[in-house]
C-alpha cells in the first residue's frame, strides 16, 4: 500500500487532516487545563483579569482547595453522592437484572405483552408534574427515598441486559435444570456470569447517571445536608451561593478578598468534581466504547 | 384436502367491514347533528359574544372563525383513516382499534370542552351549548367500533393459533374431541410452568406501574384546575381551557419556535458533525495517533452537565476566556455573551458539539470499519483517488447506519435538552432561550401551576410521541431493525 504513490492533493489534504485534529485535541483539552491552572494561580491576578492561561499564575497557592476541603456542604455532599451511587446502583442492577432474566425467557405467555407495557414508558411519559406529584402525594419530599425510588429501573438498559441474557444459550440452562436447579440460580449462577460484559456496561451506565444526578434532587430536595456533589456543584457554581466564602473558615483569607475566593474556588470545585470522573475515564474507555455498541444494535 | 377445508380464516370478514363502516357513518352523522343543533340552539339564543360555532371552530369572540377545534379535527381524521384502513389493507383490526379509540377520545374530550366551556373568561351564556344528542349517539357508536374491533381481533388471534396448530400435526392424527385450547387455558398452563419467572418480573413490574404508569394518570390535571386539597378527580374540570390560553397567549409561539430552531440547528450542524470527523479519523494513517485523537475527543462527554454549564458560563462571561479570544485575536468587544438572546442559539449547539462531537463519532467509525477492503482495492484499481473512494466506497457503506440515526433524530425533534437550558438561561435571554419544556419547568415547579403545566407538556409528549412512532415505523420499512 505504501509503494501506492499519492497526489498533491491528499498529501495536502494528510497535512491539513493532522492539524485539524491537533487543533481539535487541544479545544478539547484546553477548557479543563485553564480551570486546573486558574485553580492554582493567584486569586488577585485571577479576580483582576482573567486571561488566556497556560499555566498557573504565581504565586501559587492551594487556598481555594483548603476553603473547599474544609467545608461541610462540600464533604457531606460528596458522603451522599457515593451513597447516592452505591445504594442507588446496587438496587438498579439488582432490579434490572430480575427483569431482564424474565422478560428474556422464551415462551413466556406474558412476556410479550410485559414488554410491550414497559417499552411504552419510553416513548411517552406522564411529564414533569405529574411526577413530582406523585413523589409528592406519597409523602417522599424531602427524602432519600424521593432521589432513589422513582428512577429504580431504566428501560434502556433493562432492555439492553435482555438482550445479552436472552444470547445465553438455552442447552445452558436446560443442563442446569436437569441438575435440579430452579430459575434463581439458574440466573445468578449460569445467566449473568455469562453475561459478565453487558453487565459491566449497564451498572457503568447506571453509575454514570448517579454521579451527574442533578434535576430530581433539585425538585425534590430542600435539606442542603442531603444534596447530591452536582447540585451543591450548581449552587455554588451558577447561582452564586455564598455559603461557601461565608462562614468560620473564610477567617483564612482577609475579609476584603472575599469576592476574590469566590471565584478560585469555583475552579477550585470543578477540579474536585470532575478529577475522580477524568482518571477513572481512561481505565473504562472500553466499556463505555463497548456500551455505545450494545446501544446501537437495540433491543 | 379436508385440513384445507378446515383452515379458519385470518383476515377481516366481510360482515365486520359493513358493519364498522355502517357504524363509522353513524358516528359522522351523529358528529354533524350534534354541530347542526349547536348552530340551531345559537340561532335561538342569541348569543352576542360566542355561542356555538365559534367555540366549534375555536375562533375568539371578536374575530372571525379561524381555526379548528383540534379535537374535532383529530376525530375527523381518525375517521378517515379508519374508512382508508378498512379498504386498503388486509389484517386491519389494529388499525380500526387505534383509530377508533383515538377518534372516541377526541369525541369524549371534545364533549366534555362543550359541557364545561361555559365559563368565566369566555362568557358563554348559561347553558347555551349542552352536550347534544348527536354527540352522545357518536360516542357510543365510536365505542361500539372499538368493541367489534377487538372481538374481531381476537377472532383472528384464535383462527391463527388454529390453523398453527393444524400445522404442526398436519402428519399425525389429532386425538378424538380434540379442541383448542381456550385462552384461558392457556394461560393457566403457562402460569403454573412459569410463575418462578412472573415473581421475579413483579417487582419490576410494580415499579413499572407506580412510577410511569402512576404520572400518567395524573395528566388527567391537564384537563381540570388541580387543587391539592381536591385531588385528582375533585379538582374543577375546566377541558380544553388551559390549551386555549397558551394557545392565544404571547408563550405559544415564542417556545414552540424556540424548540424548534434549537433542535433543527443542533441537527443541521450537529448530525453532519461526527460523520465528518469519523471519515477524517478514517483517513489517517498512524492508528497512534488516531488512538489518542480519539481518547481526548471522548472527554468532554465525561464532563457534568453543571460543570459544563459552570465552565460555559464563566467562559462566555464579560472577561471570560472564550471572550478574551474572540476580542483579542479577532477584535470582537468583549461582552456578556449569555446575556444576549442572538447568541443564545449558537452558545447552544456550539457546546453541544464541543461536548458530543467525538463520542458521536464512535458509531460511525465502527461502521466504518466494518466497509469490505476489498471494495477499497477494487476501486484503487479503476483508477479511483481517495476523494472518490470517499465518495462512492466509504459514503455509500455507512449510509444505513447515517439513515437510521437520522430518522430517530427527527423522532427526537420536539425534544430539547431541558436541563442544560435551565443551568445556562437567565431571563434577559428568554427570548431565543424558552424551550417548551424549560417554560413548563418554569410555569409547573417555580410557580406551581400544576394544571397548566400539565397541559402544555401532554401536548408536547403527544406530538413527540406520534414522531417518535412515525420515525420508527419509517426507520424499520427502511431497514427492518426498528426499535420494536
Amino acid at each position: 500500500m505504501a509503494a501506492i504513490k499519492r497526489t498533491i492533493g491528499e498529501r495536502a489534504f494528510a497535512v491539513f487532516n493532522y492539524v485539524f485534529m491537533t487543533v481539535l485535541c487541544i479545544l478539547c483539552l484546553y477548557p479543563m487545563w485553564y480551570v486546573f491552572c486558574a485553580a492554582f494561580s493567584d486569586p488577585a491576578y485571577m479576580y483582576g483579569s482573567r486571561g488566556i492561561l497556560i499555566w498557573p499564575y504565581a504565586p501559587y497557592n492551594v487556598k481555594g482547595f483548603q476553603l473547599v476541603f474544609t467545608n461541610d456542604y462540600i464533604i457531606s455532599s460528596f458522603l451522599n453522592t457515593l451513597f447516592y451511587l452505591g445504594v442507588g446502583t446496587f438496587l438498579n442492577m439488582f432490579l434490572t437484572t430480575l427483569g431482564a432474566y424474565s422478560l428474556s425467557r422464551q415462551n413466556c405467555y406474558w412476556n410479550g405483552k410485559i414488554m410491550k407495557f414497559i417499552a411504552f414508558t419510553m416513548y411517552f411519559q406522564g411529564g414533569l408534574i405529574p411526577f413530582y406529584l406523585m413523589v409528592k402525594n406519597m409523602g417522599l419530599l424531602d427524602t432519600y427515598s424521593s432521589i432513589i425510588l422513582p428512577v429504580l429501573v431504566s428501560t434502556w438498559n433493562l432492555i439492553v441486559l435482555r438482550t445479552a441474557f436472552g444470547a445465553v444459550p438455552v442447552s445452558l440452562e436446560e443442563s442446569a435444570r436437569l441438575d435440579g436447579a430452579n430459575d434463581w440460580t439458574i440466573l445468578w449462577r449460569i445467566v449473568f456470569p455469562l453475561s459478565q460484559a453487558t453487565v459491566a456496561v449497564v451498572t457503568l451506565y447506571y453509575a454514570v447517571y448517579w454521579w451527574n444526578n442533578w434535576f430530581n434532587p433539585s425538585i425534590f430536595l430542600q435539606t442542603k445536608a442531603k444534596y447530591p456533589l452536582q447540585l451543591l456543584l450548581r449552587e455554588i457554581l451558577l447561582q452564586n451561593d455564598a455559603s461557601m466564602t461565608s462562614g468560620a473558615n473564610m477567617s483564612m483569607v482577609g475579609q476584603e478578598s472575599i469576592s476574590q475566593y469566590k471565584l478560585l474556588v469555583k475552579y477550585c470545585v470543578i477540579v474536585v468534581a470532575t478529577v475522580p470522573i477524568l482518571v477513572t475515564y481512561p481505565f473504562l474507555q472500553k466499556y463505555f466504547v463497548k456500551g455505545v455498541m450494545i446501544g446501537s444494535i437495540k433491543g | 384436502m379436508t385440513q384445507n377445508n378446515s383452515k379458519k380464516s385470518t383476515e377481516m370478514n366481510l360482515l365486520t367491514k359493513i358493519l364498522i363502516i355502517a357504524l363509522t357513518i353513524v358516528t359522522l352523522c351523529s358528529l354533524a347533528l350534534g354541530y347542526i343543533s349547536a348552530l340551531d340552539q345559537t340561532a335561538n339564543e342569541n348569543v352576542l359574544s360566542y355561542n356555538g360555532i365559534q367555540m366549534l371552530f375555536g375562533g375568539t369572540g371578536g374575530k372571525s372563525a379561524s381555526s379548528l377545534n383540534p379535537m374535532l379535527l383529530l376525530s375527523l381524521v381518525c375517521y378517515v383513516l379508519l374508512i382508508v384502513g378498512i379498504f386498503f389493507r388486509k389484517d386491519n383490526s389494529f388499525m380500526c382499534i387505534a383509530c377508533s379509540a383515538l377518534g372516541f377520545a377526541a369525541l369524549l374530550m371534545f364533549m366534555f370542552d362543550a359541557r364545561f366551556a361555559d365559563r368565566r373568561e369566555f362568557n358563554f351564556a348559561e347553558g347555551s351549548v349542552s352536550p347534544q344528542i348527536g354527540w352522545w349517539i357518536g360516542v357510543l357508536a365510536a365505542l361500539a367500533i372499538l368493541i367489534v374491533a377487538i372481538a374481531n381481533k381476537s377472532a383472528i388471534a384464535a383462527a391463527k393459533r388454529h390453523n398453527q396448530r393444524l400445522r404442526l400435526y398436519e402428519n399425525r392424527d389429532l386425538p378424538a374431541g380434540y379442541k383448542d385450547p381456550t385462552v384461558w387455558e392457556i394461560i393457566k398452563r403457562d402460569f403454573e410452568k412459569h410463575w418462578p419467572v412472573y415473581l421475579m418480573v413483579l417487582p419490576v413490574l410494580a415499579f413499572y406501574i407506580i412510577w410511569c404508569y402512576g404520572p400518567m394518570y395524573g395528566i388527567i390535571i391537564a384537563f381540570n384546575d388541580y387543587k391539592p386539597k381536591k385531588g385528582f378527580l375533585g379538582s374543577p374540570w375546566v377541558g380544553l381551557d388551559w390549551y386555549r390560553e397558551f394557545f392565544r397567549g404571547p408563550f405559544a409561539w415564542r417556545t414552540i419556535r424556540n424548540t424548534l430552531f434549537i433542535s433543527v440547528y443542533n441537527m443541521l450542524i450537529g448530525f453532519p458533525a461526527p460523520i465528518v470527523l469519523a471519515l477524517m479519523l478514517n483517513e489517517m494513517r498512524s492508528i497512534a495517533y488516531k488512538r489518542v485523537v480519539q481518547t481526548i475527543t471522548y472527554i468532554p462527554h465525561f464532563i457534568s452537565l453543571v460543570v459544563m454549564s459552570g465552565l460555559l458560563i464563566d467562559f462566555l462571561s464579560s472577561d471570560g476566556v472564550i471572550t478574551t479570544v474572540l476580542s483579542k485575536v479577532f477584535g470582537i468587544p468583549a461582552k456578556n455573551y449569555l446575556g444576549y438572546a442572538q447568541y443564545f442559539r449558537t452558545v447552544y449547539v456550539g457546546s453541544e458539539i464541543w461536548q458530543h462531537l467525538g463520542w458521536d463519532s464512535i458509531i460511525y467509525l465502527s461502521a466504518l470499519s466494518a466497509v469490505d477492503q476489498e471494495l477499497y482495492e477494487a476501486a484503487r484499481i479503476d483508477g479511483a483517488g481517495r476523494l472518490k473512494q470517499t465518495w462512492h466506497v466509504t459514503l455509500p457503506g455507512i449510509a444505513p447506519t447515517i439513515t437510521i440515526l437520522l430518522i430517530l433524530r427527527i423522532g427526537q425533534l420536539l425534544s430539547v435538552g431541558y436541563e442544560k437550558i435551565i443551568l445556562i438561561y437567565n431571563s434577559s435571554i428568554y427570548e431565543t432561550a424558552d424551550v417548551i419544556s424549560t417554560y413548563v419547568y418554569r410555569v409547573g415547579i417555580t410557580d406551581s401551576k400544576f394544571s397548566r403545566s400539565t397541559a402544555i407538556n401532554t401536548l408536547n409528549s403527544a406530538v413527540n410521541f406520534l414522531l417518535v412512532v412515525m420515525a420508527n415505523k419509517i426507520s424499520g420499512m427502511l431497514s427492518e431493525t426498528s426499535l420494536w
